[in-house]
């Protein structure tokens, strides 16, 4: 047998086998681009006066410097809290402007409650100055709110879909291992969110660009830098990072209920956990496992996280649960 | 010449009732193997079995792998279609060769392009608007542009008008057959496919009760037309089968010399269709014969 044989590196399979799953489940990236593009559309709408949701001219002027901590600070009207010292607030048409010759004082402003709501300067108008740092947060938070009901979906059908429609056969047909089938389901859901966060880089600078535009409100600028932009970028990547490590045991249980589920792996899903929680209050009137799984469903802190023997349990788990998803895909027959 | 495929007391339970039950054979290179049985005797679960798809107990080797445990290794040697695989419905047809050249090595996409293009079935189609004569094409387009060793035909023609039958055989026997690979296929339109057979399988309740090349079958089995006086004589003979039809008797005999049964009415060579309901009715021809 000297029949050719073309090879494809393993990156090329592993790509091929996500595109497969992106064509089967096309609301995994369709969901993320249709939120960014309504959500810059309403903005863009609002630049356009198309829509009512401008808030009124905004002629401020002045500027004051800050030397001491917790200063609160009053320009026509406009109302800062600035808690670092030796930082001046400048207050001009659409923004206010705070400047600090201390590297902290961008953390500070970060941290800063979101938004600054300034009292009547003209009539019933009112400025709104969102920290820039914030816009990322809404943004990329969003989209991500948005790609986890796909997400969730995909899990939930991934092992379960083609035994439902009998297509297992055809794709257990060709060479690819159930491991390799389990694990790039499994790992299209870091693609997925990953990319979601790289949509929402852009899609931010657009929102603050129209939100500038706009006159909807004023982006509080603090010595941003490129530099700063990053790090700000950088430090939601890495919160999206933990949370994948975080999160990987519910994504790793949908899976487990997705292949072993007969039919409504929704469901299947739902009732262990359920089950226990009654069971439990029953018997010994206890809620642990409640608390256990409440605390699962929390954000993580990135760095707290990363220490916490809790999330190395949790990948722990989630490689016991693949590994079962990967031994029900291979005994199961699909008739 | 090594067996590609070799069975030795193969069984398999599903709960308490057994779907094989100790089923060895072998298959040797180039042949075209005819697996045939009823409904549920047992011809997809050993096709499961030998693709790996399905545990089982018993020794079996396929291209020299253990199925049970080289599975992810034995699949890039051979192109199976089950009769009971769908495609699903959300594929198109491109994406279908897309997949398949990028996941098997031994998929050549200008072969399953040449086999389509002879179809109705327009390249960006999704299987979802596809007939099921349809999708069947582009399952066998799939399946014979892998040029594998082993190819695994699970009633291949299921939902096929008669012209593409006979297309999907000619093709399989001009483009696919070098004599060096091998299929094993599953129909119940044997005739369709008797002269395609180079050997047989029957199986039936979880056993082989046949396994005999289609070129012996003339000299090992032989039909009679008994003449009405010499129904005594045949049945001294044992045949294995008997029926009657249009009013005379037909009965089949295994290892009967031609020549002892020529006296006693016209002789012939069986149908596969023939063997078949004969190896699978022994108590009805015991009836009949004790009637």
């Amino acid at each position: 047998m000297n029949a050719a044989t073309t090879t494809v590196s393993v990156w090329g399979r592993l790509s091929m086998l996500w595109q497969r799953e992106l064509w089967e489940h096309r609301s995994l990236w369709i969901a993320p681009l249709v939120a960014s593009g309504l959500l810059l559309v309403i903005l863009a709408a609002g630049a356009l006066r198309l829509v009512n949701v401008q808030l009124g001219p905004l002629q401020l002027g002045g500027s004051v410097q800050v030397t001491t901590p917790d200063a609160q600070v009053h320009i026509d009207g406009v109302h800062v809290q600035v808690t670092t010292p030796e930082a001046s607030v400048r207050v001009e048409p659409g923004r206010v402007v705070v400047e600090s010759e201390d590297d902290d004082a961008a953390d500070v402003v970060v941290n800063m409650p979101g938004i600054l709501v300034t009292d009547d300067v003209q009539g019933s108008s009112a400025a709104h100055a969102v920290p820039q740092s914030l816009v990322l947060m809404i943004v990329t938070g969003l989209l991500l709110s948005v790609a986890l009901f796909p997400v969730t979906g995909f899990l939930l059908e991934s092992l379960y879909a083609d035994r439902r429609d009998r297509s297992a056969l055809f794709w257990r047909s060709l060479p690819v291992s159930d491991t390799a089938t389990v694990m790039a389901k499994f790992s299209l859901v870091a693609v997925v969110l990953l990319a979601t966060w790289l949509l929402a880089v852009p899609v931010s600078v657009l929102v603050i660009g129209l939100i500038k535009v706009s006159g909807v409100g004023a982006v509080i600028q603090l010595n941003w830098t490129a530099g700063k932009w990053l790090v700000g970028q950088l430090a939601l990547l890495g919160f999206v990072c933990v949370g994948l490590l975080w999160y990987a045991p519910l994504a790793a249980w949908l899976m487990l209920v997705s292949a072993w589920a007969k039919r409504a792996p929704f469901a299947w899903a739902l009732t262990p956990p359920l089950v226990l929680i009654t069971l439990e209050s029953i018997l010994f009137h206890s809620k642990h496992v409640l608390g256990l799984l409440g605390s699962r469903f929390m954000p993580p802190q990135p760095l707290q996280a990363l220490q916490s023997p809790q999330l190395w349990l949790g990948l722990l788990l989630t490689a016991a649960m693949l590994w079962g998803a990967i031994a029900l895909r291979r005994t199961a027959d699909a008739d | 010449m090594t067996a590609l495929i070799q069975a030795r007391g193969l069984s398999k339970l599903y709960g308490i009732k057994p779907a094989l039950q100790d089923c060895s054979f072998a298959v040797q290179p180039g042949r075209i193997v005819g697996l045939i049985g009823r409904n549920g005797a047992g011809k997809t679960t050993l096709l499961k079995a030998l693709l790996g798809l399905t545990p089982f107990a018993g020794e079996l080797s396929v291209l020299g792998m253990n199925p049970a445990t080289q599975r992810d290794a034995l699949m890039r040697d051979v192109a199976f279609i089950a009769d009971t695989a769908v495609l699903p419905h959300w594929l198109r047809a491109r994406q279908a060769l897309d997949y398949c050249a990028a996941m098997h090595p031994r998929f050549e996409r200008a072969v399953a392009e040449r086999f389509l293009a002879g179809t109705q079935v327009p390249i960006n189609a999704k299987v979802a608007t596809l007939s099921k004569g349809m999708v069947t094409q582009l399952h066998l387009a799939l399946v014979l542009a892998i040029r594998a060793p082993l190819l695994v035909l699970d009633e291949p023609t299921l939902g096929l008008d008669l012209l593409s039958r006979r297309a999907f055989y000619d093709t399989l026997l001009n483009d696919y057959m070098d004599g060096e690979r091998t299929i094993l296929v599953t129909t119940h339109q044997v005739e369709e496919i008797e002269h395609v057979l180079t050997d047989l399988l029957f199986i039936e309740q979880g056993r082989i009760v046949l396994d005999a090349p289609v070129d012996v079958l003339g000299e090992r089995f032989v039909q009679l037309q008994v003449a009405a006086q010499h129904l005594q004589a045949a049945r001294a003979l044992q045949p294995f089968h008997e029926r009657v039809v249009f009013g005379s008797t037909v009965m089949l005999f295994d290892g009967v010399p031609q020549a002892l049964l020529a006296p006693l009415g016209d002789t012939g060579r069986p149908s596969v269709a023939d063997l078949f309901v004969a190896q699978i009715q022994p108590q009805a021809a015991a009836t009949a014969s004790a009637a």
